[in-house]
């Protein structure tokens, strides 16, 4: 047999093998999109009720708690800006390192006085006043659509129609109220599988290309027993709420900085109305916008009317910080200048790091590397116009 | 996105430029000259910004990050270099939506049990199966794009079958969609496999008698031209 006609027998038996793979799919992609329950530990980030713990690393004591999966390298914010960064995970429990305590309104000098000054009194700081609610918009989308609560939806989980929907609308409802522009979109990235985000992602950059929103939300509600998710504010019991920073995204210091900020003057005004702030793996869709954030507002454990007063609460705390940054950009007061910039070298420096990756396996010298990098400079930065590339 | 401060302004605009230099330097690559490349990002980057077009109740086609790239597709694929090339990037496109779907449906689906993003792994994904099969920057390049079409489009389809509410833009996320993503880190993964190949080789591969007439030069690879 000739090598020839060898490789041909190969691939034919390749296309063979995936057609008929291919031809039996769609019984089984109906499957999986009909009835979620099937493969919960696939649709679901863990099976219901399981949540990971995890503990400081040198006292033993319980300090975080999600359903998200948690892996090393993932950081979390506790309302004391005590950042920890997971170091081990065994099971479902997780060891964490106190890394630092985060310095929040700094250097942002307008922030220092908006936290102040609104987070004693809840009335803006006359310097921030002039122009405050005026033209901001947001956008709120959900990536996990069928996410509802327990206690009143009757189910945790409602293909295409979660409660989550209706806890958007009252929270979108707010935030009018208080004279923003706000875009809800309610369209189903449902099964909730690998590529929901994927789908969201499409959702999102709609909303942008139409609405250009100054903040971008993708509302959620976590999956840990209510106990975790409660605390009383202003005399009730309301569902807490943690923002979720993605950590493999390039404008992560930027959107930190927006959570940090904004958890800062929610606890400042409503003392642990926003519990945590957990940066995970992933990009969340939070490349897409600077001001792009996760919210968790409450548990599948959680009422309805829980998880809406926690979020009516945050829609005020949205609307003072969204409206006090517009006027402290319009007096050109230095404002996320640094998030922004470090960003920005972010994306510059993984360009140049993979490029220097890609350029030494390519030539495996240095000095075969110098040659390609002159020559690359002196032929891909020439634009050959015309001319077919050889 | 007017209204945001001048920093966040510029990531912004940097992270898209950032990126509309890697796609031209991609298309670049692929039988076609640095104009066209420009204008063909050019298109994608504004036909972004165009109204998506309807296909049925749960599929729409976003012209920038959809109808561009598979027009891409198309037109290397009737220009390909062999009749085995071809046969291979048919190959290619079948794996590649065979294993984005396989991942998608039944892998865990939060982002953090993957290493990576899925907006990447799929592309990585995507590229590496393109690449195995497709073994040519084009082939690469069509399969990572149209797997993952192809996968919306099953989607589309399946969601039409039931008694759903969803909806899907192919490409809706223009040029940071999934769709092109896949197409550009395909073309970039096979750049990196082939030449690391031929490096850790110490050189191309011999010419042999099977090898067609156009890629006799030394040198050359599966990309060169006729």
């Amino acid at each position: 047999m000739t090598m020839k006609s060898k490789g041909i027998k190969i691939y034919l038996f390749a296309v063979v093998s995936i057609l008929l793979a291919l031809a039996i799919e769609p019984f089984w992609a109906r499957t999986a999109l009909l009835n979620d329950a099937i493969h919960p530990e696939v649709m679901c980030e863990l099976l219901d009720g399981q949540y990971f713990t995890v503990v400081d690393e040198v006292t033993g004591e319980e300090i975080f708690h999600t359903a998200r999966v948690v892996v090393v390298g993932d950081m979390f914010q506790n309302a004391d800006n005590r950042l920890y960064e997971v170091v081990a995970v065994d099971g479902l429990i997780g060891k964490a390192r106190f890394l630092r305590t985060e310095s929040v309104g700094e250097p942002s000098a307008w922030f220092s006085t908006f936290l102040e000054e609104w987070g004693r009194t809840g009335v803006l700081p006359e310097a921030l006043r002039a122009q405050a609610g005026q033209n901001v918009r947001i956008s709120i989308y959900h990536t996990h659509s069928a996410e509802s609560y327990l206690p009143s939806d009757g189910a945790s989980s409602i293909r295409d129609n979660g409660g989550i929907f209706i806890v958007g609308e009252s929270f979108t409802g707010n935030l009018e109220k208080q004279g923003f522009q706000v875009e809800q979109n309610k369209r189903s990235h449902d099964p909730h599988d690998k590529r929901a985000y994927m789908r969201s992602r499409r959702t999102a950059m709609e909303m942008i290309r139409q609405h250009s929103p100054q903040a971008l939300l993708d509302v959620h509600r976590d999956a840990l027993e209510r106990r975790y998710y409660t605390a009383k504010i202003k005399g009730r019991e309301m569902a807490q709420i943690r923002l979720v920073v993605g950590r493999q995204n390039p404008n992560m210091r930027a959107n930190k900085k927006f959570a940090q900020e904004l958890m800062a003057a929610a606890n400042k005004r409503y003392p642990r109305l926003v519990r945590d702030i957990f940066f995970g793996r992933g990009s969340y869709n939070q490349e897409l916008h600077p001001r792009a954030l996760l919210l968790e507002l409450g548990t599948h454990k959680s009422t309805r009317e829980e998880a809406k007063d926690g979020a009516n609460l945050l829609a005020g705390v949205l609307a003072a910080y969204l409206g006090a940054a517009g006027p402290a950009d319009a007096a050109g007061i230095a404002r996320e200048g640094g998030a922004a910039r470090g960003s920005l070298f972010f994306v510059l420096g993984l360009l140049i790091v993979g490029g220097f990756a890609y350029l030494f396996l390519s030539t495996g010298s240095l000095k075969e590397m110098n040659s390609k990098v002159r020559h690359f400079v002196s032929e891909e930065f020439s634009l050959k116009f015309g001319k077919k590339n050889k | 996105m007017l209204g945001l401060p001048i920093g966040l302004l510029a990531l912004v605009i940097v992270t898209i430029l950032i990126l509309s230099g890697i796609a031209q330097r991609v298309l670049d690559r692929m039988k076609m000259d640095d104009r066209t490349a420009l204008v063909l990002v050019l298109a994608m980057l504004v036909g972004g910004l165009l109204p998506d077009l309807p296909l049925a109740r749960t599929l729409s086609i976003n012209v920038g990050g959809g109808f561009i790239p598979i027009a891409i597709c198309l037109y290397l694929f009737v220009t390909a270099g062999t009749h085995k090339e071809r046969w291979r990037t048919v190959l290619a496109v079948v794996a590649t939506t065979g294993v984005v779907y396989f991942v998608s449906a039944y892998l865990p689906s939060d982002p953090a049990t993957m290493l990576l993003d899925p907006i990447y792994t799929f592309s990585l994904i995507a590229g590496i199966t393109a690449y195995l099969f497709g073994r040519s920057r084009r082939g690469a390049f069509i399969a990572g794009v149209l797997g993952i079409v192809l996968n919306d489009v099953v989607y589309g389809i399946l969601l039409l079958m039931g008694p759903f509410t969803g909806k899907t833009v192919i490409g809706g996320a223009g040029i940071f969609d999934a769709v092109v993503l896949a197409g550009l880190i395909a073309v970039l993964l096979a750049e990196l496999i082939g030449e690391t190949r031929e490096k850790l080789r110490g050189g191309p591969a011999p010419i042999t008698a099977d090898r067609p007439q156009g890629l006799k030069m030394p040198g050359g690879n599966d990309d060169d031209e006729k």
